[in-house]
């Protein structure tokens, strides 16, 4: 039973690996939103337009997982961050909602186009932010009481590695996004702010008491890293900025330190494993979790075919039409 | 009000809502493959241009959708931790293949609208509009299997449960075929197709009255198309219905009775419309003798015995008995929709046109209100009905829910939040809809402006 358990967390991982990889797409489409509109906005379109749509669907699948994973775990998770949870969700409406009316906004409405399109954006980033948040209470465990079943902002925020893990990852993931959006006026800053970034992390991380540091956490470093590194050499930069190579690098970096954790949670205080189902359930979620990722996974490489054959071609025939009507 | 209540009302809104853009979506995909395979197999240029149009249109409804169905899944464990455990135990398989048909419906639509131009070939471009389809109605297909698990418990020892609270014997297959499940399945599908149908009668009705040229030509065509989806649903909703009646008589006894509203148990039972149930009576009804048997038991001629709420004397685990009313407002207003829908028809099979008469397109219009009435109030029906119970004679809503007072003022905002949404969404999709731009652009000149339309 027990070697079912760890393969079915380290399915859950996987899972998480990917919808953050994917989530992070949008982190970084934010903040390019955000700050070069003008510059990079058609070419950061043409990748979030039409891919938002499928990375909430990751979302539900993430969730509906740690919910067969670790039953057990909701009532804590719901009771402790229903305020953070439900302010999530409306933001997440909010963003299905700013991106969609965007994408369809007629000629002369009452809001522009890249009003909506800023909405999208700070929305986004509000919404990684309270991602960032949970997860790294969560493994910090800093303002929570489990006991409680409550979690207060101020002793999490009061705790100076977790700032440090929120402002580190904020710096990678906008160093990160001049590579991914290929935003070339800020080459050289991808890198520096990367490394920044990266440095805040792992200080952070140092102070962690449940955090194990194994020689296969340079791993995420080295790749985290490698991406500017290669999207700076002239030769490598078209690997560098490759949308599959990014997803698959942040996942494989996800996963290993989600990996480290594991199962301590909550700063230590939480062995995982006691709240996963263990019964007959979990072989089914086991088989179900496989045929599931041989499905998406085929879909997935059926739109990137269909992406990659064509549709970026599509949007820049129709860049002229930028009142709203999009691509069809 | 009590935390548990504020509980039920929240999230009795939010499904409340997001059920509108289910049935739109479910039908508006039907819709937009049948439409694009008109234009394939006609080679007609109208018909590619409304399939196109509904299409965008679909893919902002989906949009909120999603948004909207993920908002309640969290809603669900964050309101009802104590059940969604069990949940997570013992049946949550169906919640975890509705991501499947989520994942199905999401990437076919993305390629289907955004990679239009791409398919050489049409047919399989029309083939993405199938597999959206699938995926719409295999999700509610998934979902409504939790709901009869919820309706008839299965899958582990309930007795034991019920004694020591500890979850054993679990099947996490059984949820697939719970007692309700297939007779609700049929009728959840059903329903849910016809008043889609409806509501798209009444969009392409209020089109038609404002439409001009070709863009009055494609509302009619819609319409026509609207009607026949409707009107073949409505049949097999009341067909289905009758199943899940007699489903009821069996494995929910106690809210069979509370719906009819019988006092007694009766062999030859008579249907009751209308009434309240005050100090042990019922006032103000409608009695026609004999009906309920006839309707409960079609095949042995009305024998048979129908369950009364003397066999339940503990009140206490009575549901409301408002829901009488809003099951009549469900039979009433489906039957209604249903003459509506088969005068049209008729219409239509004797060679005449009834969306020439203005009052039948007003018809429309009210049949697509009224539909959405009917289908929420069997909803209500449905869950009223199950309560004090969130699952059926095992776990009271009181026991699963979340009892934060921190719940209120987000689930306000998050009420008001579905205040805003639902309109503008509704406001801005039909905006988008917009045929009247189909007059500003080039006729086809092999029809001289002229449409094909079904059944012509």
């Amino acid at each position: 039973m027990y070697q079912v358990v760890e393969s079915e967390f380290f399915m859950n991982s996987v899972i998480f690996a990917v919808f953050f990889a994917i989530i992070s797409t949008e982190f970084m489409a934010g903040s390019a939103l955000l700050m070069h509109y003008r510059s990079y906005g058609k070419q950061v379109k043409r990748f979030i337009i039409p891919i938002w749509e499928i990375t909430g669907t990751f979302f539900v699948l993430y969730v509906v997982n740690v919910e067969a994973l670790a039953p057990g775990l909701l009532p804590v998770v719901a009771e402790t961050y229903i305020p953070l949870i439900l302010l999530f969700m409306i933001l997440y409406s909010t963003r299905n909602a700013s991106i969609i009316f965007a994408e369809f906004i007629w000629k002369n409405s009452f809001i522009s186009e890249k009003t909506l399109y800023r909405i999208y954006s700070t929305v986004t980033l509000i919404l990684g932010a309270i991602l960032l948040v949970i997860y790294v209470s969560i493994v910090t465990g800093k303002g929570i009481s489990i006991s409680a079943h409550s979690f207060n902002l101020i002793p999490f925020f009061s705790y100076l590695p977790d700032d440090g893990i929120i402002l580190g990852s904020a710096l990678i993931f906008l160093g990160l996004s001049y590579v991914f959006y290929d935003m070339e006026k800020n080459k050289r800053n991808s890198i520096y702010i990367t490394v920044a970034g990266l440095v805040i992390n792992a200080v952070s991380f140092a102070f962690l008491k449940n955090f194990v540091f194994y020689p296969y956490l340079a791993i995420p470093i080295v790749l985290t890293i490698l991406l500017p590194v290669l999207y700076n050499i002239r030769g490598t930069s078209l690997i560098a900025k490759n949308k599959i190579f990014y997803i698959s690098v942040m996942s494989i970096s996800v996963a290993i330190i989600e990996r480290s954790f594991f199962p301590n949670l909550f700063g230590g205080t939480v062995d995982v494993r006691a709240y996963f189902s263990g019964t007959a359930m979990q072989s089914a979620m086991f088989e179900l979790t496989i045929l599931m990722i041989i499905f998406v996974g085929s879909m997935m490489i059926f739109y990137f075919r269909m992406y990659f054959g064509g549709f970026r071609n599509t949007i820049r025939e129709n860049e002229h039409d930028t009142e709203g009507k999009g691509v069809l | 009000m009590s935390i548990v209540n504020f509980d039920r009302v929240f999230f009795a809104f939010s499904i409340g809502s997001h059920i509108i853009l289910v049935v739109i979506s479910m039908v508006l995909a039907l819709l937009v493959s049948i439409v694009e395979l008109l234009a394939i197999r006609r080679n007609d240029e109208l018909y590619e241009k409304i399939s196109r149009r509904l299409a965008k249109t679909l893919i902002i409804i989906f949009a909120i959708g999603t948004a909207s169905g993920t908002l309640i899944a969290v809603e669900l464990f964050a309101l009802f931790p104590g059940f969604m455990s069990v949940v997570g135990y013992v049946s949550i398989l169906p919640f975890y293949s509705e991501v499947f048909a989520f994942f199905l419906e999401a990437i076919a639509l993305v390629m289907y609208v955004y990679f239009w131009d791409r398919f050489k070939n049409r047919y399989s471009h029309w083939l993405l509009s199938v597999m959206v389809v699938v995926g719409t109605a295999a999700s509610a297909i998934f979902i409504t299997m939790i709901n009869a698990w919820m309706n008839t418990p299965v899958g582990f020892n309930i007795h034991a449960y019920l004694a020591t609270g500890v979850l054993t014997g679990i099947n996490p297959w059984a949820v697939f075929n719970a007692p309700s499940t297939w007779s609700e399945e049929f009728h959840v599908v059903t329903t849910t197709y016809a008043a889609g149908g409806f509501l798209m009668i009444a969009f392409f009705s209020y089109f038609y009255l404002k439409g001009k040229g070709v863009a009055r030509v494609a509302s009619k065509a819609l319409l026509k198309i609207s009607t026949a989806i409707s009107g073949f649903f409505i049949v097999l909703a009341g067909l289905s219905g009758t199943l899940t009646a007699s489903m009821l008589i069996v494995e929910q006894p106690l809210k069979y009775a509370a719906i009819e509203l019988n006092l007694h148990s009766s062999a030859n039972a008579a249907e009751t419309i209308g009434g309240i149930f005050s100090h042990g009576k019922i006032l103000d009804a409608i009695t026609i003798p004999h009906l309920q048997s006839l309707l409960a038991f079609p095949l042995t001629l009305g024998k048979g015995t129908v369950p009364g709420l003397n066999l339940f004397p503990n009140q206490s685990l009575w549901p409301p008995l408002f829901i009488h009313l809003t099951f009549d407002v469900m039979v009433l207003g489906g039957t209604l929709i249903g003459l509506f829908a088969f005068f049209v028809i008729l219409g239509y099979l004797l060679h005449k046109d009834p969306y020439t008469h203005r009052f039948v397109v007003a018809g429309g219009i009210i049949s697509g209100v009224l539909g959405l009435l009917v289908y929420e109030s069997g909803w209500v029906t449905d869950e009223v009905g199950r309560q004090p119970w969130i699952i059926y004679n095992v776990m009271k809503v009181s026991q699963a829910a979340n009892t934060s007072p921190s719940i209120v003022p987000l689930g306000i905002a998050m009420i008001i939040f579905y205040l805003v949404a639902i309109p503008f969404t509704i406001y801005y999709t039909a905006k988008t809809v917009n045929f009247r731009e189909f007059n500003d652009e080039p006729t086809d000149e092999k029809r001289g402006g002229e449409v094909n339309v079904p059944g012509r």
